[in-house]
């Protein structure tokens, strides 16, 4: 009896604000989520038409798909920075490939993914092995990658012209779906996977919550964080190879800036910084957040300059309240 | 003990104090009384009540009714820093040192003297060696605290307590993390702060030490006053049995028959472990057999190499030569994952740092090492089988808690501890290493932990158990081995030690033997 009393006393003795905080729930993402469609369908009804909706799941399809690479690798307590890079080399290596070595669209497309995997892996492989702070490793890679995106470009567009490409990554629609959104719900379904039902996801958990019980746990923390690298870099390949096929082309300069989109959608997502705390839905939300906030300050007509301001300081704002 | 009739009014008294948090009474009417120069140790199982009291006295929680007062002047602290201002002081577990810094300027932080702005750097060290020699602090004030043993380091955090002209002093479980070679130090600096008239309130879960150093003992049982007691007048029995309350004091102190039973089978059974000749940077030719069945106590002062010994077969520390093997057969192990493969286990010293992810659930840090068990294809389609797992050892080890899905920070320290044994129990455990396996846990809970630990053995378990509580060795352990600087000095069967002081004096004796060499 002596212990059930312990445990309720430390639950009550928690004040109000530090029990909010201290909750899984994202709730000011539900009521930030809401207080945004309705102020945005107030200032233009347009907001709320299914075309536009389905507008917006396909703008922040790109977002999403990075978001659940980051999220992971947010968990495990690292960061990865370098996604909005790692996004414009794989498209360009996606292009490139399918220009000069082979027209196959898939191997072009499997390219590009795997030029996105092999940039998290140095990412993981420094982080985890040399014990390079990955904040520095991925601001490092963000630069590099970029750098060698312009370089193998000679900072000219790269035309992508198979119409089956621009089809399965952009054009074509699943049951009136735009096939973008197809592929982030696949994308959404198997981080879900990995995160809930695969041991993976335990000790994804473990390895961020806390690091050196995992080690005495017999886990192996590189491996993890090396996979998750792997995994982010991946999928920012597959966000390349989708922004490739959309354009009809790529630019080596495309999408600069994205990677504070994508982490502005897992932290609002209550993603813990610190590790060990975050739920795929929350970066969903966070995405979603991102991707209606982008929409609605264009349909509102408000300078692009001041959207990027909104947005910084939204991060902001949402580190503080998630904090613990 | 002349103080308390020396001085008709307490400096610290509290009276009828009920802390209530929503429906449940932390505090039901309990009362407290300090006098100067006094150690006051207070006792109680977790839950008590120690802490919520702890926490009115440093103005952390508000008494939901009852008077505080100090030289019988009626307080009402609404903040720590009101509790600090009127000269209280708590030493936690968890030092306010800034270990960058040396003894002086942690002494000194924040009320550094000063010229013209800058720090007074020989003004700093002169007023920091006299005020460490007016207290006999065996402290040089240029001693970085990164190089301090803890010991030292807590003293430091005393000194800290006792410039800022505190009179009345908490400590709270100070020797969790001193062995008993460097209780001494402390408890003279105690003595020397009581000397001085400053009160002190010792909470401890280790009686020997609160019958050793206290002038009188208050013990807490569901939130009331269990009793109140000169400490020459007590035994360690009575104690006991005031603080679990009569039914339970039996099971207490009857755990030590395991150590006597199993003395027979550890003679015959065959070896589980064998280190021979084991060494690496911080062990240097180890070796040592346990047998199927034994429980072995290992030990030695912090820094003698014992818990690194523990990591080193555990594989969290690589070896640079020698064998170990298991159950006859050699085996190489490179990381903690080889280990458990073998059957081999370790229970960490500091459960928080290495044993568990506290704010994880109970089911995520039970399964955390035997995911592999669980896994089809990688993945957890059977999640049932993980909960089915947790709740069959929830239920085993007895973890008191309301669900599986509770969060570790919100169990008690003996419950977490059993959580970090129970994830060792999914799948065969031939060898189990114990590490401090009842720091910061209550009696009653301790009580059950050493059952645990028998049932294991009597299973044929072997268990290598480091303690600085030599009660808890004696209770448990069929045999012993001392160890230090890294070297084993010596073994002991339990028949011929007599004692706690006993084995404190072999400990002794086979570290000189082994310094002379």
């Amino acid at each position: 009896m002596s212990e059930k009393l312990a445990t309720t006393t430390e639950g009550i003795s928690l004040g109000f604000k530090q029990r909010l905080a201290a909750s899984d729930q994202p709730w000011f993402l539900y009521g930030a989520f809401v207080l945004l469609i309705v102020g945005f369908t107030i200032a233009n009804p347009i907001f709320l038409s299914s075309g536009n909706l389905l507008n917006i799941l396909n703008q922040t399809a790109l977002v999403t798909i990075m978001a659940c690479g980051v999220g992971l690798v947010i968990i495990t307590g690292e960061i990865d920075l370098s996604v909005g890079s790692v996004l414009a080399l794989s498209g360009v290596s996606a292009a490139l490939f399918m220009q000069d070595v082979t027209e196959n669209w898939f191997l072009g497309a499997l390219a590009g993914i795997v030029v996105g995997a092999l940039v998290g892996l140095v990412n993981g492989v420094l982080t985890a092995r040399f014990l390079i702070p990955s904040f520095l490793v991925t601001l490092g890679t963000l630069s590099v990658a970029r750098g060698i995106a312009l370089i193998v470009t000679g900072t000219s567009p790269v035309l992508v012209t198979d119409p089956t490409f621009w089809a399965v990554f952009a054009e074509a629609s699943v049951v009136g779906i735009p096939i973008p959104i197809v592929w982030t719900i696949v994308v959404i379904a198997i981080t879900w996977l990995l995160l809930h039902f695969g041991i993976i996801g335990r000790r994804i958990y473990a390895t961020g919550g806390n690091l050196s019980a995992a080690k005495f746990s017999g886990i192996n923390t590189r491996a993890v964080k090396i996979f998750v690298f792997v995994f982010s870099g991946a999928l920012a390949g597959l966000a390349g190879v989708i922004i490739a096929a959309r354009g009809h082309a790529i630019r080596p300069d495309v999408a600069s800036g994205i990677e504070l989109d994508v982490l502005a959608a897992v932290i609002l997502g209550g993603t813990s910084l610190f590790g060990g705390k975050g739920k795929i839905y929350g970066i969903i939300l966070g995405s979603l957040i991102i991707g209606i906030l982008n929409n609605g300050l264009v349909l509102m007509g408000i300078d692009p300059s001041i959207q990027l301001t909104i947005k910084g300081a939204l991060v902001i704002i949402a580190v503080a309240f998630g904090r613990r | 003990m002349t103080n308390q009739n020396g001085s008709a009014t307490p400096m610290l008294s509290l009276r009828d104090i009920v802390v209530n948090f929503g429906s449940v009474q932390a505090l039901r009417g309990a009362d407290f009384d300090l006098f100067p120069g006094e150690v006051h140790g207070l006792l109680g199982q977790n839950g008590a009540g120690k802490s919520t009291m702890i926490k009115v006295i440093s103005g952390v929680y508000k008494p939901t009714s009852g008077n505080v007062a100090i030289d019988g002047v009626e307080q009402h602290f609404s903040s720590p820093r009101e509790s600090r201002d009127a000269g209280i002081s708590v030493v936690y577990q968890s030092l306010s040192l800034v270990p960058s810094l040396t003894v002086a300027q942690n002494l000194f932080l924040g009320i550094e003297p000063t010229i013209f702005g800058l720090v007074n750097t020989r003004a700093l060290n002169a007023r920091a060696r006299e005020f460490l020699d007016s207290h006999n602090l065996p402290l040089r004030p240029d001693q970085l605290v990164s190089s301090l043993p803890f010991a030292y380091r807590q003293l430091c955090e005393i000194g800290k307590a006792l410039i800022k002209e505190a009179r009345i002093l908490i400590l709270d479980e100070p020797t969790s993390s001193l062995s008993k070679a460097e209780e001494p130090i402390l408890f003279d600096a105690v003595r020397g702060a009581t000397r001085k008239g400053v009160g002190v309130i010792y909470v401890s879960h280790r009686l020997s030490e609160v019958v050793e150093l206290t002038d009188r003992v208050t013990v807490f049982r569901d939130g009331e006053n269990a009793g109140l007691f000169n400490t020459p007048d007590v035994t360690i029995p009575q104690l006991v049995s005031v603080i679990v309350g009569e039914k339970l004091a039996k099971n207490v102190t009857t755990s030590g028959e395991g150590a006597q039973r199993r003395r027979s089978i550890s003679s015959e059974g065959s070896a589980a472990l064998e280190l021979s000749n084991v060494s690496n940077d911080v062990v240097s030719n180890i070796s040592l057999s346990i047998r199927r069945g034994e429980i072995l106590g290992l030990i030695g002062s912090i820094g003698s190499g014992r818990t690194e010994l523990l990591e080193s077969i555990f594989g969290v520390r690589k070896l640079k030569a020698g064998t170990i093997t298991c159950n006859g057969h050699q085996v190489n192990i490179h990381r903690p994952q080889d280990a458990i493969d073998h059957g081999i286990k370790l229970v960490p010293e500091d459960r928080h740092e290495y044993g568990l992810v506290d704010d994880h659930d109970i089911e995520s840090n039970m399964t955390m090492a035997m995911l592999p068990l669980l896994k089809t294809f990688g993945f957890l389609f059977n999640s049932p089988e993980s909960k089915a797992f947790t709740t069959k050892i929830v239920d085993r080890l007895k973890v008191k808690t309301p669900s599986i899905a509770t969060k570790i920070n919100k169990l008690s320290g003996g419950n977490q501890q059993k959580v970090v044994i129970g994830k060792w129990l999914g799948s065969d455990t031939k060898v189990l290493l114990l590490d401090e396996p009842t720091a910061g846990v209550d009696v009653g809970a301790r009580a059950e932990i050493y059952k645990i630990i028998n049932t294991l053995a009597d299973e044929g378990t072997a268990v290598l158990v480091c303690s600085s509580d030599y009660d808890e060795l004696m209770q448990l352990c069929s045999r012993f081995a001392f160890i230090s600087d890294g070297a084993i000095s010596g073994t002991a069967d339990r028949s011929q030690v007599k004692d706690e002081k006993d084995l404190h004096n072999i400990l002794e004796q086979s570290r000189e033997r082994a310094s002379n060499v």
